[in-house]
């Protein structure tokens, strides 16, 4: 039975209508925690003339009441358009999440290439030389990845090579040298981890019955390792890419702030500190649909990595 | 006698875990005749599964072989390195294990997993192959070959997963097959199949067959001669209808009194006594000394084998490791109670 025969169709619809039904949850309660906290876009440093906050308010429609205010915005969301930024003029949501996004999601996707590229071969290595130095050696690092925050690599990062040697720009993607900092400190924490899980996963599955079988067929040592242990030790490691793959490529504040980068996590910081109403949302929205779709994305993995999962289509 | 298959000889093995080290196989000799089934018994750390897995060198984490020699076509096995043993395994000698349920790939079909030791073994296209394994699963009877190869294991039974296993086993026509307790995970009925199933290839196909098992009757129903392992020692060996009819070494007699009757329901089973030796450090004399309701003062030196040789109790081919087999013996020593 190939894998594309086994794809749920009935089970697909289902799961895209949950996933629509979690996306209403998550809008309801983010804009009723965000209308609970107190301020508004338009309160600031310098009082505006209330004439002027109470037309700013009309033009937004924030004068309504919240009920039809949250359908107004239910009405947006339908037809994806995720209303403008009220705290730059003519500037729209979306718009908004797009220039981020494209900045953040070049960042982002570099990371997740250093993520499989490196961690997943680290662990493979470490797992083959269980005990020996290179297995010390690679988990060392991990460990180190794991237990020091990302902001304090990207500041020593920064300090040593963009301050003391000069080899990489301090901020800015102008040159690619610009991107090797923020991608290292983004995907540091991840490639250690990816690497831990390979290597654990990986001697786990190294102790099943049916690697003593490939054993005994006489296959040579690596040939049991890639054919027979690699692939079924992927399905931990494919799990926690999902979520990795989604919070990467959303983007860090920090990291962000540190290295000047416009991304999507620097605008949904000061979105929330402008109580830009409409750019919360469209930010929060936009995350909690690009997580599910990237869970939607592990869990059709799945069928591919292990012919015994279904999600009962079939029978 | 015509050369044997295998002989082993003195072969130690012994497990180093963090607590300790387990002597599993305390010098164990072997010798397996062209086509005949030669079956392992006993309980749970007898060394049973150890032994056949050193011939291959197919141990655990842990596990090294510390002596002995395993002559087989002429070199021997334990001095292979591991890349000159691949060319033994799977071909020359395929081993079934005890759970077909884990011992199988569960992502891969069954298909790929008995044409990958085709492929590693022969020069042959994938197409052969292919068509070699549909060959074997008709010769494991899995009823529609053709279809089921493309099967996950998950797809098949218990029964037919372990088919799967023996025509992996026997994909490349080997000289000798180790069936590791291949009947231990399965039901009765499945049980009778499979063993029936490998009786019936060894008679077709002629291969050595070294049958594992914790199960005297499995021993009783499909093995010619059997070896009846305890402490990492073989405690009796022979012509299986000889030990079933003239046991010799108390732990044996102690075995086949355990069997229930069905003829004799209601009375209680008597079950061998005590518990197996601790084998990081095993008792200095007989392993079995310690349960033996006949055990002497001179048990507590490690008896050797005593063939049929001027002791008319056992038969030819029979030998057993307990000094109530000596028959050079002085009478007083069984006189004297430990």
């Amino acid at each position: 039975m190939s894998s594309a025969s086994r794809l749920p169709i009935g089970w697909l619809v289902q799961r895209v209508a949950m996933m629509l039904v979690t996306l209403l949850a998550v809008i309801t309660l983010t804009f009723a925690l965000m209308h609970a906290v107190p301020g508004g876009p338009f309160v600031s440093e310098k009082m505006l003339a209330p004439e002027i906050e109470a037309a700013l308010n009309a033009k937004f429609g924030l004068d309504q009441p919240i009920w039809r205010q949250y359908l107004n915005y239910l009405g947006g969301v339908l037809t994806l358009d995720l209303g403008p930024s009220f705290k730059y003029p003519g500037v729209s949501v979306n718009s908004m999440i797009a220039d981020g996004l494209a900045v953040t999601a070049q960042t982002g996707l570099l990371a997740i290439i250093c993520v499989v590229a490196f961690g997943v071969p680290a662990g493979i290595v470490a797992a083959l030389n269980r005990g020996r130095w290179p297995d010390t050696a690679a988990m060392f690092i991990a460990s180190l990845g794991i237990a020091v925050p990302s902001y304090v690599i990207a500041t020593v990062a920064l300090y040593i090579f963009a301050l003391r040697l000069g080899w990489t720009p301090a901020f800015g993607l102008d040159d690619w040298r610009g991107y090797i900092l923020p991608v290292f400190a983004l995907s540091g924490f991840w490639m250690s981890f990816v690497a831990r899980l390979t290597r654990s996963s990986l001697l786990e599955t190294m102790g099943q019955d049916y690697i003593m079988t490939a054993r005994a067929k006489g296959l040579p040592a690596h040939t049991v390792m890639l054919r027979h242990g690699l692939r079924n030790s992927l399905i931990p490691v494919v799990t926690v890419l999902g979520p990795v793959v989604a919070n990467l490529l959303t983007g860090s504040f920090v990291i962000e702030q540190i290295f000047a980068l416009p991304g999507i996590g620097r605008h949904f910081v000061q979105s929330i500190t402008n109580r830009d109403y409409t750019a919360i949302m469209g930010i929060t929205i936009f995350y909690a649909a690009f997580l599910m779709l990237m869970i939607l994305i592990v869990d059709l993995l799945y069928l591919w990595l292990d012919p015994r999962i279904s999600y009962g289509d079939r029978k | 006698m015509t050369a044997p298959v295998l002989s082993l000889r003195d072969l130690r093995t012994e497990y180093r875990t963090d607590r300790g080290t387990v002597q599993a196989v305390r010098g164990i000799d072997l010798t397996l005749q062209r086509g005949e089934i030669l079956g392992l018994v006993g309980e749970s750390g007898s060394g049973k599964s150890v032994t056949c897995m050193s011939i291959l060198k197919l141990l655990k984490r842990g596990g090294h072989i510390t002596s002995g020699v395993a002559e087989f076509d002429g070199r021997d096995l334990l001095q292979l390195s591991e890349r000159q043993l691949t060319a033994v395994r799977g071909e020359k000698i395929g081993v079934v294990f005890q759970d077909p349920m884990s011992a199988l790939n569960p992502t891969m079909t069954v298909g790929r997993q008995i044409v990958e030791v085709l492929l590693q073994h022969r020069k042959i296209s994938r197409k052969a192959a292919r068509d070699r394994a549909v060959e074997l699963f008709e010769l494991v009877r899995i009823p529609s070959a053709r279809t089921r190869i493309d099967s996950y294991p998950h797809e098949f039974s218990g029964g037919m997963r372990q088919r799967v296993m023996i025509a992996i086993a026997l994909a490349c026509d080997p000289d000798i097959l180790i069936a590791d307790e291949p009947t231990t995970a399965l039901d009765v009925t499945i049980q009778r199949q499979i063993l029936a199933l490998l009786k019936e290839l060894r008679d077709r196909l002629g291969m050595a067959i070294i049958l594992v098992t914790h199960d005297l009757g499995v021993i009783a129903e499909t093995a010619d001669r059997v070896m009846v392992l305890y402490g990492g020692q073989v405690m009796e060996e022979a012509l299986v209808a000889d030990l079933f009819a003239a046991p010799c070494h108390p732990y044996t007699r102690g075995l086949l009194a355990a069997i229930p009757d069905p003829r004799q329901a209601g009375r209680p089973l008597s079950p061998v006594r005590g518990s197996p030796p601790d084998m990081r450090t095993p008792p200095p004399g007989c392993p079995f000394a310690p349960r033996c309701p006949q055990a002497m003062r001179i048990c507590e030196t490690p008896p050797p084998m005593f063939d049929a040789t001027g002791n008319p109790a056992l038969q030819a081919g029979q030998r057993a490791r307990c000094w109530r087999a000596d028959a050079t013996a002085p009478a007083q020593i069984f006189e004297t109670p430990s």
